[in-house]
Order: C-alpha cells, then sequence, then structure tokens
C-alpha cells in the first residue's frame, strides 16, 4: 500500500517537471536561467525512472525463472502497458520533429535576409550622408578655432556649438589635454573623450567620424580632427564635436539594426535551438515513455497481488496450511475473491478439526480394541473381506504356537495354509468351516501339534463391512480335566466297591480248599485246588488292578520340596540296569540342571512308569536301547526330561489318547501307567507328551517348572 | 607567519586544478603585469586580462551573439587547515558585442557604470575588458597582521549569459570555456 503514495508523488513531480520544460520551450523567461537546472533535474529523475525500472525488471526475470505464479502474467501486461504507452508517443514525436524542423526553417526566409542587408546597407548610407555633412560643419568650425587662442576658446566653443547644432565641443591639446570644452549640461558633466585609437588616427592629420552608442541605448555622431597650428597657436590642436542622430533617423536605424541582429542571431541559433528543442522533446518523451514502463510494472504489481498472494495461499493449503490467512485490503473483485478464500481455508480447518478429533476417537477405540483383544485368554482371528490375515491376537499365537504373527498379517489365509504346524492345520479346517457356515458359526477344531492334540471350541461371525472374525477357545485341558476327574471317580469306585468283596472271596476260597481238600478225591482234591487257587489268584489280580486305581485317584500327600531330577533319575537307571537283561540304559544329563518342587515318591514313580514303558516297548529285542536326557528348557523356567527307546514306537491312532487309562499296545499291564504319569506331572504343574522318533522308536517327555 | 605552501606551488597547484576542472582553456588566455601596490593606505590592483576568442566564438559574437565577460581580482587570506578565506574581491562584468550597422565592437560595463566603449577592432575590445587599473582592494588598516594575504585575478566568460539554446551547446564545447588561469600575487 505504501506504493500508492509514491507512484503519486513522482507522477506529480513528472507532470511539474515536464510542465517546467514546456513553459522553457516555449521562451518563458522567469524559467530560463533554470534551464540547465531543470535538465539536470530532468536527468536525475530519469536515472531514478531508469534504476526502478531495471530493479522492477530484475525481479520480474528472476520470478520468471523461477516460475512464480503471476510472473508471465506481469510481463505480458508490461510490456502491453509499455507498447499501449510508446506508441501513440512515439507518433507524436516523430510528427513534433518534423514540425519543429519545418516551424524554425520557417522562420528564414533569403528574401528576407536580402532585404534585411539592404536595410542595413540604406542604413548605412543614410548615415554616411548625415555624418559627411557634420564633417563638414566640424571642418568650418576647426578653421574658425585655428586664429582663436586658448584663452578664448571656451567662448569660440559656446559660439560655435550654437551654430552647429553639436551637443559638446572639446577642444584638446598636446597628450589629449583639455583645453577647452562646451557641452549640453542635461546630457554630460564632463566631456567624453575619443579612445586612444581614434586620438592616434587624429594625430597623424586624419579626421575621424564615427558613430558612438550611448548608454541610453542610442546613437551620437563623433567627429574627431585635427586643428591646423596658426601663429595664435603654434601648437597642434584636436577637435572632437558630438552631435546627436535626428530623432527619425536615429530610431529608424536603430530598428533596423535591432531587425538584423535579431534575424542573425535567430539565423546563428537555429541548430542549438533545434537541438534544444529536440533534447527537451526527447526529455519528455523518454521521460513519460519511462514513468509509463515503470508505472505498467507498478500496477501490474498491484492489479497481480491479489492473484500471487492466492496462489501462496493454495500452495500453503496444498501442503496442509488451513491456518493461512490471506490480507485483504481491496474492496474489489479481487478482495473478494481473498475473502472467499479465507473463507473457504476457515471452513476447511474446522472440517480437518473435525475429522482429526474423530480420527482420535477411532485411534482410542482402536488402542482400547486392541489391548482388550492382546489381553483376552481367548484366541481372535479375523479375516479382511479379500481373505487376508488381518488379526491374530496374543492368545491366539499362543494357542496356534505361532512364534512371530505380525509376519502373518496381510498375508492371504489360502497362503498360510501351507505355513505348517498347527497354525496351518487351524487354518486349513477353518476356512473349510467357513466355507459353508452363514452369517454365524460355532465349530470345534482338532489340532494336532508337536505337543499333542488340541481341542479348540471356534466362534466365527462374518462382519457388516465384509470379512470375518472367529474367536476360540483352547478347550483340550478343560476335556482332558473332565476326563481326569471322570476316571478319577471310577477308580475310587472300583476301590471301594471291588475291592471290599476281594477278602471274602479269597479267604472263602481258602477256607473251601482247606475243608474240602483233604475230605475229596485226589481228582476231585486236584480240581478244587486248581479252582481255589486261580480264584485267590485271580483276586490277588484283582486286588493289584484295585490298588493301581487306587494310585491313579489318590489325590497328591504334599511332601513337595526341592528335588534334584538328574540324582533320581540316576537312582532309578541304575536299578533297571541290574535288571535289564538285554536292554542298555544310556544317560545324557545336562549339567547345572535347576532342581525342581515335586513329591519325591512320586516323580520316582513316574520315573519307574516311564523306564517300564520303555523297557515294555522294546519287548525281548535284542539291541534296545533306553535314552534318558535331562534339559533347562524355555530359558531356564522349564526341567525338561524325556525317555527314549529305539522300539517299534506308537501306532498313529493311539498317540493322542495314549495317556488315558486302558489305552495301551501291550498285552501286559494295567492300561493305567502312563495314565498315572501324566496325572502326577500335571499335579506338579507340568506337561507330558508323547512322539515317534524319525528314526524309529519313540519318546515321552515330562516338563515340569523349575524351582524358583 | 610562515606560509604554508609556496606561492608557486600554490600557483601549480591552482594551473592543476584549474586544468583538471576546465580541460581547454582559450589558446594564450592568461593574466599578465599583475601588480598590487599601496596608493594612499589602500591596496590597489594593475593587470591586463589578454583574453582570446576561438573562431566558433568569434562566429557567434559577429552574428549577433552578446557575449559577456567577468574580470575578478580577489584579497584572500592563507589558512593551515581549512580552505583559504575569502576577504574582499572587486568584479566588473563587460558585455561585448559586434553592431554591424557600425561595424564596430561595442563594450558595454554591466552594473553602477554602465560606460560603452566601441572599438574597431575585437583585440581591442578584448584588451579594453581585461584592462584592470588601480582597482581597488581593501585598506591597510583593514589587515590582520599575523596573516598572510594574497591577490589573484582571473579572467572568465560566463556560460551563463548566453542566450538558452547556445547555453547548453557552450557547455559540451570545450571552445567555449573561456578562462584565464587565476594568477595571484603576495601582499607585502
Amino acid at each position: 500500500m505504501y506504493r500508492l503514495p509514491l507512484f503519486a508523488g513522482l507522477f506529480v513531480v513528472l507532470l511539474v517537471l515536464l510542465f517546467l520544460m514546456g513553459q522553457v520551450a516555449g521562451s518563458a523567461e522567469q524559467f530560463e536561467r533554470y534551464y540547465i537546472v531543470l535538465l539536470a533535474a530532468n536527468g536525475v529523475f530519469l536515472v531514478v525512472l531508469v534504476l526502478a525500472i531495471g530493479a522492477n525488471a530484475l525481479r520480474l526475470v528472476r520470478r520468471l525463472l523461477q516460475h512464480a505464479p503471476g510472473s508471465h502474467l506481469t510481463l505480458r501486461m508490461t510490456l502491453a502497458f509499455v507498447i499501449f504507452a510508446v506508441a501513440p508517443a512515439a507518433v507524436v514525436y516523430v510528427f513534433s520533429l518534423q514540425m519543429l524542423e519545418r516551424g524554425i526553417d520557417s522562420w528564414f526566409d533569403v528574401q528576407v535576409e536580402a532585404a534585411l542587408d539592404d536595410a542595413l546597407e540604406l542604413s548605412r548610407a543614410s548615415l554616411d550622408l548625415i555624418m559627411r555633412e557634420y564633417l563638414q560643419d566640424t571642418v568650418r568650425a576647426a578653421r574658425r578655432l585655428e586664429r582663436v587662442p586658448d584663452s578664448a576658446a571656451v567662448l569660440a566653443l559656446s559660439d560655435l556649438m550654437k551654430e552647429t547644432g553639436a551637443t559638446e565641443l572639446t577642444l584638446l591639446g598636446a597628450n589629449a589635454r583639455i583645453i577647452a570644452s562646451s557641452r549640453d549640461m542635461a546630457e554630460s558633466l564632463v566631456p567624453r573623450l575619443p579612445g586612444e585609437a581614434v586620438l592616434r588616427l587624429v594625430a597623424q592629420g586624419e579626421s575621424y567620424v564615427g558613430l558612438d552608442p550611448t548608454p541610453e541605448g542610442s546613437l551620437r555622431i563623433r567627429v574627431v580632427l585635427p586643428v591646423a597650428p596658426s601663429t595664435v597657436n603654434p601648437q597642434a590642436r584636436i577637435l572632437q564635436a558630438l552631435y546627436p542622430l535626428p530623432q527619425r533617423i536615429g530610431r529608424l536605424t536603430e530598428r533596423v539594426q535591432e531587425a538584423v541582429g535579431r534575424y542573425d542571431q535567430l539565423s546563428y541559433l537555429r541548430g542549438p535551438l533545434k537541438q534544444s528543442f529536440m533534447l527537451t522533446l526527447s526529455l519528455v518523451l523518454l521521460l513519460a515513455v519511462l514513468f509509463a514502463a515503470w508505472a505498467a510494472f507498478q500496477w501490474a504489481q498491484r492489479l497481480l497481488e491479489p492473484i500471487r498472494e492466492l496462489a501462496r495461499g493454495t500452495r500453503a493449503v496444498a501442503e496442509g496450511e488451513y491456518d493461512q490467512r490471506l490480507s485483504v485490503q481491496r474492496l474489489d473483485d479481487l478482495g473478494l475473491l481473498l475473502q472467499s478464500f479465507n473463507e473457504m481455508t476457515e471452513r476447511l480447518a474446522e472440517a480437518r478439526e473435525a475429522a482429526k478429533t474423530s480420527q482420535r476417537l477411532v485411534e482410542r477405540q482402536r488402542a482400547y480394541l486392541e489391548t482388550l483383544l492382546e489381553n483376552l485368554s481367548s484366541g481372535v482371528v479375523s479375516l479382511d473381506p479379500r481373505g487376508r490375515l488381518r488379526t491374530l491376537n496374543r492368545a491366539a499365537a499362543q494357542i496356534l504356537g505361532v512364534d512371530a504373527p505380525e509376519r502373518l498379517i496381510g498375508r492371504p489365509a489360502e497362503e498360510l495354509r501351507g505355513e505348517g504346524g498347527a497354525f496351518a492345520s487351524f487354518m486349513d479346517q477353518l476356512l473349510e468351516n467357513l466355507r459353508e457356515a452363514d452369517e454365524e458359526c460355532h465349530m470345534q477344531l482338532t489340532l494336532q501339534g508337536e505337543k499333542g492334540r488340541k481341542i479348540l471350541m471356534c466362534h466365527g461371525v462374518r462382519l457388516p463391512t465384509g470379512g470375518q472374525v472367529i474367536v476360540f477357545d483352547d478347550v483340550t485341558a478343560l476335556i482332558q480335566a473332565q476326563r481326569d476327574a471322570a476316571w478319577a471317580e471310577v477308580a475310587r469306585r472300583l476301590a471301594h466297591e471291588i475291592k471290599n468283596p476281594l477278602t471274602p472271596i479269597q479267604l472263602s476260597a481258602e477256607r473251601l480248599r482247606r475243608k474240602l481238600l483233604d475230605r475229596l478225591d485226589e481228582d476231585e482234591g486236584r480240581i478244587l485246588d486248581r479252582a481255589t487257587q486261580t480264584i485267590v489268584a485271580q483276586v490277588e489280580a484283582m486286588k493289584a488292578m484295585v490298588n493301581a486305581f487306587g494310585e491313579y485317584a489318590r489325590r497328591p500327600r504334599g511332601k513337595v520340596r526341592a528335588v534334584d531330577v538328574n540324582q533320581l533319575v540316576r537312582d532309578v537307571a541304575e536299578l533297571y540296569r541290574a535288571n535289564a537283561a538285554r536292554a542298555r540304559v544310556e544317560l545324557e544329563l545336562a549339567p547345572d540342571l535347576p532342581a525342581v518342587q515335586a513329591d519325591p515318591d512320586r516323580l520316582r514313580q513316574v520315573l519307574h512308569n516311564l523306564f517300564n514303558n520303555a523297557l515294555e516297548a522294546l519287548g525281548e529285542r535284542d539291541g534296545g536301547v533306553v535314552r534318558v536326557h535331562t534339559a533347562v528348557v524355555e530359558e531356564g523356567g522349564l526341567v525338561e526330561v524325556a525317555v527314549a527307546d529305539n522300539g517299534p514306537g506308537i501306532p498313529e491312532e493311539m498317540l493322542d489318547r495314549l495317556f488315558e487309562p486302558y489305552v495301551t499296545s501291550k498285552s501286559r499291564g494295567t492300561g493305567l501307567g502312563l495314565a498315572i504319569v501324566k496325572k502326577i506331572v500335571e499335579e506338579h504343574g507340568g506337561t507330558v507328551w508323547a512322539e515317534n522318533l524319525p528314526q524309529g522308536g519313540a519318546r515321552l517327555v515330562i516338563r515340569l517348572p523349575a524351582a524358583r | 607567519m610562515e606560509r604554508a605552501v609556496p606561492i608557486s606551488m600554490r600557483y601549480i597547484a591552482a594551473l592543476v586544478l584549474c586544468g583538471l576542472a576546465l580541460p581547454v582553456f582559450a589558446d594564450k588566455a592568461a593574466v599578465e603585469g599583475l601588480r598590487v601596490y599601496l596608493d594612499e593606505g589602500r591596496y590597489r590592483v594593475d593587470a591586463d586580462v589578454h583574453l582570446t576568442l576561438p573562431p566558433a566564438v568569434r562566429e557567434a559574437l559577429h552574428n549577433g551573439i552578446a557575449l559577456v565577460f567577468e574580470v575578478r581580482a580577489e584579497l584572500r587570506r592563507e589558512n593551515i587547515m581549512i580552505p583559504d578565506s575569502l576577504v574582499t574581491q572587486h568584479r566588473r562584468r563587460y558585455r561585448l558585442e559586434y553592431r554591424p550597422l557600425l561595424e564596430r565592437y561595442v563594450v558595454t560595463e554591466l552594473g553602477g557604470a554602465r560606460t560603452v566603449e566601441t572599438h574597431l577592432r575585437l583585440r581591442d575590445a578584448l584588451k579594453a575588458i581585461g584592462r584592470i587599473r588601480g582597482w581597488p582592494l581593501i585598506e591597510k588598516r583593514q589587515l590582520d597582521r599575523s596573516h598572510t594575504y594574497y591577490v589573484r585575478v582571473r579572467g572568465e566568460l560566463l556560460l551563463t549569459e548566453l542566450p538558452l539554446p547556445l547555453q547548453l551547446h557552450a557547455y559540451v564545447k570545450p571552445s567555449w570555456w573561456i578562462a584565464t588561469p587565476w594568477a595571484e600575487v603576495p601582499l607585502r
């Protein structure tokens, strides 16, 4: 906005300068003396304009190179302005120059010049005639003075003045000494003596007659001639007479002289005059054009300022700065445009703030849901509409045995079926079930993993946005617990209901034998003996079975202490090394194995059962090896004991149910050995599983928590 | 008091400066016979300022252009640290014109006296303009004995008095720059 006063100020200066130049060109006398100053002022103004235009042009070029918004428009507008200003000015300039040339030339005419020369000549002739007359008069006066002594010269001169009509008569002696003088006192108080050149001329005996200009500007005739010596006056004297020019002649000659002088002057000044006018005209044109150019720059900038502002604002908005407000300093159309832009950005900023708020809300919800999902004990898996895995919470990863769930996220579910392990099995079954499911589905999946079979209860829902979410729980332990509880109850009942009648049966059988054996003949006695022995043996077997059940159903007695597993393994292994005829027992015991909190007797029973199980699996086979190894797993949190054999292995169909009562591949035994192992291990917070070895044979692994 | 700069040096410096300021003087334009003398307790100056006109200027004169000359005599006091100061000056302006009707050169002294002289020859007219005789400068008693004074004289053509269209022309043409260098003489 500061530009407007500056612009107006410079414009006023330009107008004043142009006006003054016009006045000077019109020969206004009051400005003539300031002509040079004016020229200098114009020159300075010109330089200022050139500098201003240069600065503007430089700025424009820089903006053009930077491809600044509005720079091309500025260039076009400036060029248009300049062309519109220069074109008519140039036409006027050329036209004026021609007019000037012709106008000045038209002042001069050969005929006028000749006429003036003639007039001058005529004037000279006329003056010559008059001067000759006055010369004759003065010669006569000089002759009369020849016999007049110096002492009477004043009177004689006074008389002669009257006779000749002279205004001054002066008689000079040697060295131009004034002898006598008579003059019209109104004209001069002192005699006006001739110059040295005239005196020299007269000293040589010549007469001088000439015209002298007076300080008032008129002319007078001066006649100087020698006065011849006589007997009265032996020295040479000089007489000077001054005559006024007749008034009419004087006026005419003055006018002729003035006209000739003026014409000569004008004629001589023709060239400089033209140059001066041309310079003035060129200066005026240059000033006008340069001012127009500068004004064009200013105008274009002022006009395009809102557009540049708008471009800046748009760029800022594009970069996400919605707080950008453009300054509205005008109330025209462009000002309204800026105002509209400001309103738009204001609304955009409001909208963005609202979007941010809602995004924050969504983020919070999402974080809440994620926390919920992560801390949920149930596994949650979701698929997006395109069938890609979207969510896999921590519980799901734990249940499905996935180490790094993040690597699976975003991958197609179909592709994940080939991952292997429990997770692949889960995905495989899940996709099969989902394919046939409606909006909601319930399913029970059984997974086979490294640590045994897992049973999952799944609940799937189709999401409104497409895709599905599946929530599942590992119910293996629950089902197992239910089954174990059932078996424990059976065992307890068996112990109670069966064991009680067994003793009377045994006692009765023995009594029968004792009472009747002697009374019967040999054959019958033999039959009785065999029958009673069979009864007693079977009752004993049943007792053993019932005892085993009792053991299975027995609750822990709580003699828990820190047990060195390695030592326990060595003790038990020692017994079997001695007793096992064919099988070899090998131990691989980890040094620095932490102790476990356990009931040592029950743990010993576990080891006995495992050794028994391995040896029974080897049977009578040669080269049988029972390999026991202990290790620390899961960063020292668990103690692992594995008992492996190189026997025939466990049939695949039994692998899942191996630890259930009466699940056995052997003909001997109660079928409770491994069930008891599992029960004791689980009572100690551990896990147990069986697996077949690739090189043949089976391995049973127990893991117990290490004592802290 | 000793002179800060010898007068000869001052003269040379003035010449150099004038030479820089006015690259071309009119031929032989110079001041001769500069003399300062005491007459009845007053210092007066005599000098002859020789001015000559180059052909271009003569042509202008013969074509009705009046030339105005200024002849100036200055009494200045020497200073050590600051530029010399002007004590008093006497200057006269003369208009020289050629009258075709009279076929004579007319010299009019401008100012109070307005004396008019006519000369048949231009040389005489210029000589009359440059003739300085008995120009009064200052009473002796008005001078301060503790200071050193000097008188300098110069004559020049005043371009500012030329007709306007000719002024620009004259400013850019060195042949129009008619001026004598300053001539100096110490006041004893």
